[in-house]
């Protein structure tokens, strides 16, 4: 006689009412979790810093400390959406300058694990960028320690190709010291320096009076002059006097000498007084403001002056000598 | 498959109807479960207010004080300030739940100054604790990953060795929040849990450049109480800053400008970046004290917006001087 087609077994019983109390349960847990808002991250979106922002970086960092060194965190990563995250305002230092990703990480010394160092790679895209984020942060009066590369009691910051590198240690010590200089060397050989060369503006500036390490790139902002941007500039000491030298590249002739009488007209509508020069620098505007004095002229693609002296004849000297420089390059 | 099989599984007409009805009426109540719980509208990208409020925390009948102490010894420096000013028994009675507000934005060691320096925090929170607190929490949400700002700052030990309580912030810690009249912090997320129950709080804060607002210090040192997506705000910073301040009434601000950070800040990085200042400012009044602060920059409150902007909101007094500032030594 065939079983009655209605009767189940006891483990499909069972079966089934373990299935039905599970539904219960995430029944009420769904009823309990729609009390707790959370219909947006709180805190930020942390994971994104954790995350890699950019195959452009070089390989993790831990691969460039020294055998003295132990990775003391992970290596995190940053873009131009979280660079916040981790440096706070300074982040809007890095953004106009073309900054693509940041990787750090922390090290501790394996002698002495209280000791330890931060090491920042900015990605900066070009070289040019690297030179003006390192330029502008340059310390006053500090050590340098190779060309575009210098050390501070506690720091190492140095450009390779488009990376811009701060290695900060927690404290001022010659152990540190040691394992930062290690790094960047190591750093230095194992990766490649990327797009562009060395900065060419940098060797414009003539040598006699030059101020070591004062070569600068600035920002549009750093003048005032809409449409001035690309800006180098140098700081020179004539005879007792502190001269700022400029000169800026530009993409044809008219667009340096439109700048430059631009640059002009910019000082004598805040009250500048102008006047025309001559021999050797035909085509300058000396502008005098405030007891401060401005030289600028265009030649060939270029716009070259010096912005800040209290003393004409010594503008008007650093003046001359850049001009010379900037005549025997090739256009 | 034998026969006898076949007939053990098969079923009557009767009992195929029966189960297909308590089939379809089983879909039929789940989609009508569905459709009566559909939420047509979608969820609110931000909630709706919060029954939170923030309580007005100055100690009664104080007004407008400020203490301007000079000395390198912090220690020494704030006792001496709170002494001016009554002692901290004039702040913190008996029983009251202290917040220490304190700036632990970056995981960098104290000798760079970027955060609040953890001998200043732990010796506030012994005064406190002396003066009858029932509680002192030291809190912040920092910019980088909080356990590690909390530990390597030094933060966290000092207060606890002082007898402190370290909340760090977790993701239920948030409530949202809007300050009244407030145009940006609307609905925004803010670290409430740390103040459950308080009904004091004291900011602490280094003093330090900013590349953003010019400066960090009081006023800014409440971007910590805030979470979310709060760079954002970097795009209004003078007026993000000054809602800060229409935020929270503190009972006291404590502006450590013992050293400053001078350049590349609120990061820093370098020893260079830093100035002896030797100078430790409290106040009740949080734009006096940032008004006063700024001077230690070389600055003036003119070049910061937001003093002004925080001034004419009610939030205190640009002109720091007509406090009557008690002025003293500790050495």
């Amino acid at each position: 006689m065939p079983r009655p087609v209605s009767a189940t077994s006891r483990s499909e019983t069972l079966v089934s009412l373990i299935v039905l109390a599970l539904l219960a349960c995430i029944a009420a847990g769904v009823y309990r979790q729609q009390f707790n808002f959370t219909p947006w991250n709180p805190n930020g979106d942390t994971s994104q810093s954790l995350a890699p922002a950019s195959d452009k970086l070089p390989s993790a960092l831990v691969a460039h400390a020294g055998p003295d060194l132990a990775a003391m965190s992970p290596m995190e990563s940053f873009d131009r959406e979280t660079l916040s995250d981790k440096i706070d305002g300074k982040a809007e230092f890095y953004l106009p300058a073309g900054f693509l990703a940041m990787q750090c990480q922390r090290f501790t010394l394996k002698a002495d694990a209280s000791n330890w160092m931060e090491v920042f790679v900015y990605d900066m895209g070009e070289a040019i960028n690297a030179f003006t984020v390192y330029s502008k942060q340059r310390r006053p009066g500090v050590t340098e320690v190779a060309d575009l590369a210098y050390r501070t009691p506690n720091s190492l910051h140095f450009v390779h190709g488009k990376y811009y590198v701060e290695i900060v240690a927690a404290q001022a010590d010659p152990a540190v010291d040691a394992a930062m200089e290690g790094y960047w060397k190591k750093f230095v050989a194992d990766v490649a320096a990327g797009k562009g060369g060395p900065v060419a503006e940098v060797s414009l500036f003539p040598a006699q009076g030059l101020r070591a390490g004062s070569v600068m790139r600035t920002t549009v902002e750093d003048f005032g002059i809409e449409g001035f941007d690309n800006v180098f500039t140098a700081l020179y000491d004539v005879d007792g006097v502190q001269v700022t030298a400029f000169l800026s590249r530009r993409g044809s002739d008219k667009e340096a000498g439109d700048l430059a009488a631009a640059y002009g007209r910019y000082f004598v509508s805040f009250g500048g007084k102008a006047s025309a020069t001559g021999e050797p620098l035909p085509g300058a505007t000396i502008v005098e403001m405030d007891g401060i004095y401005k030289v600028v002229l265009a030649r060939g693609r270029f716009v070259l002056g010096t912005h800040e002296s209290s003393d004409r004849a010594a503008a008007w000297k650093v003046a001359i000598l850049l001009n010379e420089k900037l005549s025997k390059e090739k256009p | 498959m034998t026969q006898e099989s076949l007939q053990d599984d098969a079923i009557s007409r009767r009992e195929f109807i029966s189960r297909s009805l308590k089939a379809g009426a089983a879909l039929a109540a789940v989609g009508a479960a569905g459709y009566c719980l559909h939420d047509r509208n979608g969820p609110a990208a931000r909630p709706a207010d919060s029954s939170f409020s923030l309580p007005d925390f100055s100690a009664g009948g104080q007004g407008g004080r400020m203490a301007i102490v000079t000395g390198s010894d912090r220690v020494k420096t704030v006792n001496a300030a709170l002494s001016a000013l009554g002692g901290i028994g004039a702040f913190v009675k008996k029983g009251d739940r202290v917040v220490l507000k304190v700036n632990a934005a970056f995981a960098t060691s104290p000798s760079l100054s970027a955060t609040t320096h953890p001998q200043l925090t732990a010796e506030v929170a012994r005064l406190c604790l002396a003066a009858g607190a029932a509680s002192v929490v030291v809190t912040d949400n920092p910019i980088n990953d909080p356990a590690s700002c909390f530990t390597l700052s030094g933060i966290e030990a000092a207060a606890r060795g002082a007898g402190a309580k370290v909340a760090l912030p977790r993701e239920n810690s948030f409530v949202p929040y809007s300050v009244p009249g407030g145009k940006l912090i609307v609905r925004w997320p803010f670290l409430a849990q740390p103040l459950s129950g308080v009904n004091k709080i004291i900011g602490i804060a280094p003093v330090k450049h900013h590349e953003r607002s010019g400066a960090s210090m009081a006023m800014k040192n409440w971007y910590g109480l805030l979470g979310g997506r709060r760079n954002t705000f970097h795009q209004d910073i003078h007026n993000i800053i000054m809602e800060l301040a229409m935020m929270i009434r503190p009972t006291l601000v404590i502006l450590d400008g013992t050293t400053t950070m001078m350049h590349n800040g609120p990061t820093g990085g370098s020893l260079d970046d830093l100035a002896a200042t030797n100078t430790m400012i409290v106040s009740t009044d949080q734009v006096a004290a940032d008004a006063f602060g700024v001077t230690l920059l070389g600055k003036t409150s003119a070049d910061l917006p937001y003093i002004a902007k925080a001034a004419a909101a009610g939030c205190g007094t640009a002109d720091w001087q007509s406090l009557k500032p008690i002025r003293a030594e500790a050495t």
